[in-house]
């Protein structure tokens, strides 16, 4: 999976990545702070992939319903860039909106991991007690069973929509967060200004206000972006299997389940296309968020 | 950071580690043995088979068989172990297959009588006579029973052995078209068993047909092997492979590279293979049409002017063009060229979405700001349900859509799944798929357009999902099926198609030619056309009559 | 519950049989698949950091680092989907898919020659992790006095290698095996439906799509088992190894 190699994606009792580099190069220093080449080269990649996904759907008025079959699969040239695929829609634009289709549903499914790691994460720190040793028994749980096999089984029941993605993403992914959100919320409370602020009448709820919700949100920003990646990888896994998103709807899965079908007749640039999009897209995402962790101390 | 060993270790410290390197390597070591010795020895990647090779098949089906049971699975692969009083022959004509000769009825078409073929003995041994014959009718139409193909034998009141080599059909009402029902592959009567549940006949045939099975490897294969007792003597084509492979790129992709001789493929990725690698694409015709069903409980489909507006702005020829590569015919009723003389050619629509526009335009559908047209405030705007995992449906689906939009008609899409399908059929299009049983004009097309049939019923969401109900449709539909006379009975239907023109229930686009992909047919005399049913697998294509081929 | 402990698993409506019955036929094929795979990704993962960490920051390692890198963003199927295409299709040198060729019977050969693009495709999808943590494994292991002192002995660099090198690496390769358990059956999900290999992955896939809940929940506890007591194992093993391995850390 993808962003395995960045380090918060795994629980922190297992070895943590860090990817070997040589001296690490840098493009300059802005403020006092380095910039890696490669963070630079990542984060630039992202924002194009971010521009083509929600721009040229928007200024290039091409009707994707319009099918021709007639004409079907052109390669790439002048008037069509990425080529067209068996229906002679245009790669670019369909891969444009297929894209930006994935991106929507992994970011709810990476919101909806993370809403729901919160809410089971502070009621095990605040509930403590039996609810706190359920809570982890649940996070245990549903970290032993494997995401896509988890994610099979929800699709299986929930049928393939654009809410199947977001809950399957959702429902495998929300331990790393509950665990993240409990540790610190436990590490708050032993803290002395914790005992100090009580003392002088601050409720708890107050404290929780001001001094965890800052720091929370930006650890939980951070988890919400490590999550992206993997979220996309499910929606594509899971669309490629017939379980997700239906396969009229762009989407990088139902893509690049077109493109296999269209290799045999030797359409190499419809498989193409969608694969490098969501290879890039991975690799910028993780590049972006590469050497941050999860658990930084604020 | 967790705790790990410490990196450093005493040079002379070499115990377990060593110990645990050298099996971890003995282990690979073993694992890459296995491997390599199935590398080097199965040779090449050309397929390893028998030295007879020619008279093994070895194909590529498109889903594991869930059932082998006749009374459940009509006309496919149960073909090869089973025969039925009546057979398919070349080019779709029936003939006498248990039966010495075609059945025969009475005056008013409601006692059929059929003579057996004598000296025919089941795979177990036992012999075959009447009573296997009544023991099959009588299940395939008992509840208790549960066979899906109940409701096509309604008709029937009574199967009765007269003696040994005659049968006698008691109808409850006049039914012209009955040879075609009674293709019905049947079992030996004891091994019917009590229900399709529990019966034995799911995986173990026990049937009068040309092969039986040899092997059937779970989740991989199945392999049948010819019988020597056979009554139509023994097949030259003595073993078939038949390969489950559910991915239609993989399945082509296992012709390409020789592993198989023949598979079932879409038309684009057949046209793909073609010429390559020895292979040919074989077409066979079918009624198997497609259509998109209208249901009337939508407002706007109350109104013929609006479905035969759809149906002239519906492009059906650029659809055979390109989703189906040529390989079908344009129709707009669910009748289709395998229906011989009841085929009315002349009852079709013209694509002219200029007079879709002025048909809407007149029943008060006028464009609105979006371009969608609307009337009273209510949208022409539904949505189109297709088999998500069928591509040929959602090709259909995506050209039907796009050729609304160009007269302002708004359709949304919605892949589903068989339940859903069933569940939604009330309120919303789909694309429907027919052509069960082709040899009859009244099996094709009864079901799809009488009023019996109108009422949503969950358990029988297939039939008439337009809720379709046209007087006259109906009487030519039942004086068609009361019909002795051929000519007359052709001539009902034809009719019947000018009535469909004027009030469609559906928008039909065209009957497929079923796609096959097949290498080696030339070392082989015997291969001709046939009609097809809906039912399309390596049962059928080129292979439909694989045990009367002779070597050449 | 209790039907389930005495092996009533239940009905599965899709292939008419007892789900024990087609669970039982089919994972012992994907034990199969994925045991080879990951031996593959192990023993490939170990030469690949060695020959990356030999020189740390010189051309082959970067080269390396960035060819893993690039391949752990693509998908297991796309991987499978290219392999095949590619090694199948294009040369011709290795079979599409499917257990045997069409009828043959089941012989370690024929088995092994349609086993090697699928095991190829789950070490593929596994390789970048195994290896880029193991590359840290080895450099330290390279730079320890244990290990200088060898070289400054003159020791030849392949029993340098062999001797303190290795062993160092076999503990956190079994402890990385172990944790990729749970991708490894994932992966083999794909790898099998993609291949046609009649493992309990394809199972699982066709129980879900022909919403076949019973089969579905027992393929699913299943392989969940296999990937939870897989972990198992490995950790206890990397105890039994090293004694000084901090069972609470792993």
């Amino acid at each position: 999976m993808p962003s395995d190699l960045l380090p918060a994606a795994r629980p922190a009792s297992r070895p943590t990545a860090a990817a070997p580099r040589g001296p690490t190069r840098v493009l300059g220093v802005v403020r006092g702070r380095t910039l890696p080449l490669g963070r630079v080269v990542a984060v630039g990649g992202l924002v194009l992939l971010v521009l083509y996904a929600v721009l040229v759907p928007v200024l290039v008025p091409v009707d994707l319903d319009h099918v021709d079959y007639v004409t079907g699969p052109t390669p790439p040239s002048l008037a069509h860039p990425f080529g067209t695929d068996l229906a002679g829609r245009d790669l670019l634009v369909r891969g444009a909106h297929g894209l930006r289709v994935s991106l929507v549903a992994a970011l709810a499914g990476a919101a909806g991991a993370v809403v729901l790691g919160c809410l089971v994460g502070a009621t095990c720190a605040l509930a403590g007690g039996r609810a706190d040793r359920w809570g982890m028994r649940l996070v245990d749980g549903v970290n032993a069973v494997p995401h896509l096999l988890l994610g099979i089984v929800v699709a299986a029941a929930l049928r393939g929509s654009l809410l199947t993605i977001v809950l399957v993403v959702a429902a495998t992914h929300w331990t790393q967060t509950a665990r993240l959100v409990r540790a610190e919320l436990l590490a708050l409370g032993s803290r002395d200004f914790y005992r100090a602020a009580v003392s002088l009448g601050l409720t708890r709820r107050q404290v929780l206000r001001h001094h965890a919700a800052p720091r929370l949100a930006a650890q939980l920003a951070v988890a919400l972006g490590l999550l992206v990646p993997h979220a996309v990888w499910h929606e594509s896994t899971l669309t490629f299997l017939g379980l997700g998103l239906p396969p009229h709807q762009p989407s990088l899965g139902a893509l690049l389940d077109l493109g296999q079908q269209a290799l045999l007749s030797g359409a190499w640039w419809t498989l193409a296309a969608p694969a490098g999009l969501l290879v890039a897209v991975t690799l910028c995402l993780a590049g972006s968020l590469a050497g941050r962790t999860g658990d930084r101390r604020g | 950071m967790p705790h790990r060993p410490a990196p450093s270790r005493a040079v002379a410290d070499a115990g377990p580690s060593a110990s645990t390197t050298r099996a971890v390597g003995a282990a690979s070591a073993v694992a890459l043995a296995v491997v390599l010795a199935g590398c080097s020895t199965a040779g090449p990647a050309t397929p390893a088979r028998a030295s007879d090779a020619s008279s093994t098949l070895a194909l590529a089906e498109s889903a594991e068989y869930t059932t082998l049971n006749p009374l459940e699975q009509p006309l496919g692969i149960t073909g090869k172990m089973y025969d039925g009083l009546v057979r398919v022959g070349a080019d779709g004509v029936l003939e006498p297959g248990l039966a010495s000769a075609m059945p025969s009825p009475d005056a008013d078409l409601t006692t059929w009588r059929v003579t057996l073929r004598e000296d025919v003995t089941f795979s177990d041994g036992s012999v075959f006579d009447a009573q296997d014959v009544v023991a099959a009718y009588t299940a395939v139409r008992d509840p208790g029973y549960g066979s899906p193909l109940a409701a096509d034998y309604a008709m029937v009141e009574s199967v009765t052995a007269q003696d040994p080599t005659t049968v006698v059909f008691e109808l409850s009402y006049p039914y012209a078209g009955l040879a075609a029902r009674l293709t019905l592959g049947v079992p030996a009567a004891e091994a019917l068993g009590t229900s399709v549940a529990d019966s034995s006949l799911v995986s173990q045939p026990v049937g009068t047909g040309p092969y039986d099975v040899a092997e059937w490897r779970r989740g991989d294969s199945l392999t049948l092997e010819a019988r020597d007792d056979w009554w139509g003597g023994t097949a030259q084509v003595t073993t078939i492979h038949l390969v489950f492979v559910p991915d239609e790129t993989a399945r082509a992709q296992r012709v390409r590279s020789g592993e198989v001789d023949g598979a079932q493929l879409s038309p684009l990725t057949a046209g793909s293979l073609d010429g390559t690698g020895g292979i040919e694409v074989v077409t066979n015709p079918s009624a198997d049409f497609r259509a998109i069903s209208l249901p009337t409980t939508l407002p706007f489909f109350a109104d013929s002017r609006v479905r035969v507006a759809l149906n002239l702005a519906t492009d059906r020829d650029a659809m055979v063009e390109g989703v189906l590569q040529g390989n079908g015919v344009a129709v707009s009723t669910p009748f289709t060229p395998a229906q011989g003389d009841a085929f009315a050619p002349d009852a079709a629509f013209e694509h002219d979405p200029d007079a879709a526009a002025a048909l809407l335009d007149d029943a008060g559908w006028r464009p609105g700001p979006d371009g969608v047209r609307a009337k009273d405030g209510v949208p022409l705007a539904f949505d189109l349900m297709y088999f998500a995992d069928d591509t040929l449906r959602r090709d259909v689906a995506q050209a039907f859509a796009s050729d609304m939009s160009q007269i302002g008609v708004d359709v949304r899409l919605e892949g589903v799944d068989r339940p859903q399908a069933v569940t939604g059929m009330r309120d919303k299009a789909f694309v429907l798929g027919g052509g069960d049983m082709p040899y009859d004009p009244d099996a094709q097309v009864y079901r799809v357009l009488h009023s019996a049939f109108a009422a949503y019923d969950p358990d029988d969401a297939y039939s008439n999902p337009s809720m379709y109900a046209d007087r006259e449709v109906d009487a030519l539909l039942d004086d068609a099926r009361r019909e002795q006379d051929t000519g007359a009975r052709d001539r009902l239907y034809r009719e019947l198609q000018d009535r469909l023109v004027a009030d469609p229930p559906m928008v039909t686009v065209f009957a497929l030619e079923h796609t096959y992909v097949a290498r080696g047919l030339d070392a082989w005399d015997g291969i001709v056309p046939v009609v097809e049913p809906h039912e399309h697998g390596v049962a059928w294509g080129p292979w439909w009559n694989v045990q009367e081929w002779t070597a050449r | 519950m209790s039907g389930a402990l005495g092996g009533d698993l239940g009905w599965s409506t899709t292939t008419r049989t007892d789900v024990g019955v087609v669970v039982a036929a089919r994972l012992p094929w994907t034990l199969l698949l994925m045991v080879l795979g990951l031996a593959l990704a192990a023993c490939a993962g170990v030469v690949l950091a060695l020959v990356s960490s030999l020189r740390p920051g010189g051309l082959v390692a970067r080269v390396l680092t960035g060819s893993l890198w690039v391949l752990s963003a693509v998908p297991s199927f796309l991987v499978a989907t290219t392999l095949m295409a590619v090694l199948s299709l294009g040369l011709g040198w290795l079979p599409a898919g499917g257990l045997t060729n069409p009828g043959a019977s089941l012989t370690a050969g024929q088995v092994g020659r349609h086993l090697v693009l699928p095991v190829v495709a789950v070490a593929l999808s596994q390789l970048p992790w195994i290896t880029l943590h193991l590359h840290r494994a080895t450099t330290a292991q390279l730079r320890t006095t244990a290990t200088e002192a060898a070289r400054l002995r003159g020791v030849p660099e392949g029993r340098v290698l062999a001797r303190h090198v290795l062993p160092g690496a076999a503990v956190p390769t079994l402890a990385i095996a172990g944790a990729r358990l749970p991708e490894v059956v994932a992966g083999s999900v794909l790898v099998e439906q993609v291949f046609g290999w009649p493992g309990l992955g394809q199972g699982l896939v066709e129980a879900a799509l022909a919403q076949d809940f019973a089969l579905l929940a027992s393929a699913t506890v299943l392989l969940t088992t296999v990937a939870v007591l897989g972990g198992l194992l490995a950790d206890l093993a990397l105890v039994r190894i090293d004694p000084r391995t901090d069972p609470d850390a792993l």
